[in-house]
């Protein structure tokens, strides 16, 4: 327990994901830098400031979502050298831009960013050994940090709702995941864009989970007595945390957000002090802010309010330069600077809670639009009817087929990999975007069509060794994968 | 060119050669091949000395291209948002072709309460949800002589009723199954880890 103070409580939540990038197939040159972008500006550095705070004795509590997808990749041999030729050709440009610059200020931003592109790559080289999963997990094991477990591909699981073996499936291999990499059970799940839909919380409850979190829109639908500032239990007996939506327009509202100033490369050293100052000035906004709302909610409350605010961690340095600082300052001024609340793990927070109010959360998510907008629009609807017939196709595989061996037992397994990997929520979403469409689609192409290429050679008996040997190597996410889990019984 | 290099190239070109020689088709002999493909098929040629020439069958469908959905009439309702709803099917072919129309009527009594008129060919539409909560039913047809005639499954209308009431009501915390053991997070012995090799310089 972090307090006895029956203040308040500030759970963060930050959820970490990447789009699966991996490609061994050299006709089909991958493009990797959705995964090491996110590694160099938010991974590294959130395990750097995470780090940095346990040891000067920061008493910060902090849940953290890592996407099994992004996960896996972290800990792949092969994406681990590719990234070591990616840092190190950053560090080469960076070294080239510093020589090759007239202009003096341009020089010095070279120079920083070569340095400190040489400092993430000591980090990530020498003290993780390129192995950033078990640097998370040892942070957890401080006790500071709840790992939270998160759908097997991010897929938004309220659009696979008219097939429940799907969406069981997403949960199970997630949580599977999860076991596999961090040796424990998880306790709580985040759910991929806060999506949600009533019976969701069946499947998780099903699934051993205990809490997740979700739009306060979603909650509000319950009309719950404390409000969104305290989770409802769902019937099923999951426990519902409300994302604070006020928190979240402080932070990212496109004008007057903190992030609306979006700087481009976090690595740049160009005004760094100045955009330090402006990022605990920030800091400072945003904990005295919420002190203000906790401290009106404590009054006449039976139990400490909760204030849930989840954030990407692309905006952590990704997407808003400056993200990273103002987080560290965050929770170093929540710890020290003020006496109206504690932060707390979402397990902390489920732990003090001294009676229940139950209800259940209706149809939303955590996108801007507060639905299912974003992945279901024009640009993308077309794959929907696709998705559902290779759902069909796998769960009457599963049904059908009892003791399989060899070689058909390994191409449904890998058809299995290659469903959940068409269904994660990164391909219709960068179909709405111009510049990711076409990479987008090829991507939920080539996974279908491995998909039931495999499924082919599984209903003659005549699976092709070759094509599935290259495609176990290309998609070797889950290797503990059973294609049984897509079976319609519990 | 050597056959160290032949077999460092030939992962890059083996796709090519696949192209070329799918593996029910005869393989020209690997001379008639344009130089740049020779190493490819040489490699090629070479594994199947060393494997044991297959005869079964290859798959029935290797082609790149996606399996169009069945056509199995059966009517989908996406709900995008509390006001739009996506609607999708497919049609076996001699219905496709009509001129389509989605119907909907009221569950109650079967009353119709709008038509949408879709055309030939149609496989998918938005429309607005409906503002009243009590239930409505979809089904894709066409018109003849007065007479719709149902070609796509009926689908009732996911509903617009708030979420099912008995809630705000207080439980002791102990109560539910699910909450009256919580535990701290414990994590487990380290698992085994892939060998993550000495990170690249």
């Amino acid at each position: 327990m972090p307090t006895s103070d029956p203040m308040g409580l500030l759970a963060l939540v930050v959820h970490a994901r990447a789009p699966w990038v991996r490609e061994t197939n050299t006709d089909a040159p991958a493009d990797e830098s959705p995964l090491f972008a996110r590694i160099t500006s938010t991974c590294l550095p959130l395990l750097e400031r995470l780090t940095k705070l346990a040891d000067d004795g920061v008493p910060y509590r902090l849940s953290l979502a890592l996407a099994p997808t992004l996960l896996h990749q972290l800990a792949d041999p092969l994406l681990q050298q590719r990234y070591g030729r990616y840092l190190q050709n950053a560090i080469d440009n960076a070294d080239a831009a510093e020589h090759s610059s007239l202009d003096t200020e341009a020089r010095q931003v070279a120079e920083h960013r070569r340095d400190r592109l040489r400092a993430l790559r000591t980090l990530w080289r020498d003290r993780y050994d390129g192995y950033l999963a078990a640097a998370f997990r040892e942070l957890a094991r401080g006790g500071q940090l709840e790992l939270l477990a998160s759908a097997a591909t991010d897929a938004f699981l309220p659009l696979h709702a008219e097939r429940p073996s799907i969406v069981r499936a997403q949960i199970r291999v997630g949580i599977e995941e999860f076991e596999r990499c961090f040796g424990a059970a998880p306790r709580g799940f985040w759910l991929p864009e806060g999506g949600f839909y009533p019976g969701l919380d069946d499947h998780l409850a099903a699934a051993g989970i205990e809490y997740t979190v979700v739009a306060a829109h979603g909650l509000a639908q319950a009309a719950p007595e404390m409000g969104i500032h305290a989770p409802i239990l769902c019937p099923s007996g999951l426990l519902a945390f409300a994302s604070d939506p006020e928190a979240a327009e402080r932070i990212t509202h496109p004008e007057t957000g903190y992030a609306a100033r979006r700087l481009g490369d976090p690595t740049e050293g160009r005004d760094s002090e100045r955009m330090l100052a402006h990022a605990r000035a920030h800091a400072t906004n945003f904990v005295a802010t919420r002190a203000a709302t906790l401290e009106a909610l404590r009054r006449g409350a039976t139990q400490p309010p909760i204030l849930t605010v989840a954030l990407s961690a692309d905006l952590l340095g990704l997407t808003w330069r400056e993200g990273g600082d103002w987080f560290e300052a965050v929770l170093r001024k929540a710890a020290w600077e003020q006496n109206s609340f504690s932060t707390a793990t979402l397990g902390d927070a489920s732990a003090v809670l001294r009676v229940m109010q139950e209800g259940y959360p209706g149809d939303s998510s955590l996108s801007p639009a507060g639905y299912r907008e974003a992945w279901l629009s024009g640009e993308n609807d077309w794959i929907y009817p696709y998705l559902d017939a290779a759902a069909g196709r796998m769960v009457a595989a599963a049904e059908r087929i009892e003791r399989p061996r060899g070689l058909v037992l390994r191409a449904l397994d890998q058809a299995g990999r290659e469903l959940l990997l068409a269904q994660s929520a990164d391909w219709p979403a960068a179909m709405a975007d111009p510049v990711r469409a076409a990479t987008a689609t090829a991507k939920f192409r080539r996974h279908l069509q491995s998909f039931h290429q495999l499924l082919d050679g599984v209903e003659i008996d005549r699976v092709d060794e070759t094509i599935l040997a290259r495609t176990e190597a290309n998609d070797n996410i889950f290797p503990a994968l059973d294609y049984r889990v897509f079976r319609q019984s519990e | 060119m050597g056959e160290a290099a032949a077999s460092a190239l030939a992962p890059w070109l083996e796709p090519l050669s696949r192209m070329i020689a799918p593996a029910n088709i005869q393989t020209e002999p690997a001379t008639q091949l344009a130089p740049a493909l020779r190493v490819a098929a040489a490699a090629d040629d070479d594994r199947r000395r060393k494997t044991p020439a297959r005869h079964e069958p290859a798959p029935a469908r290797l082609s790149p291209s996606l399996p169009e959905p069945p056509a199995d009439g059966i009517l989908h309702i996406l709900r995008r948002s509390p006001v739009q709803l996506f609607v999708w099917f497919r049609l076996p072919e001699d219905q496709a072709g009509h001129d389509l129309l989605l119907r909907e009527t009221r569950a109650s009594d079967g009353s119709i309460t709008r038509e949408f008129p879709l055309g030939p060919r149609a496989t998918h539409l938005y429309i607005d949800a409906p503002e009243e909560i009590d239930p409505r039913q979809l089904q894709v047809g066409c018109c003849r002589e007065g007479r719709f005639l149902g070609y796509s499954s009926v689908a009732t209308m996911p509903s617009n009723a708030p979420p099912p009431p008995g809630k705000a009501r207080w439980r002791e915390h102990g109560d539910s199954p699910r909450t009256d053991s919580r535990t701290p997070p414990r994590l487990g012995p380290l698992p085994v880890i892939p060998a993550a090799g000495k990170a690249a310089e």
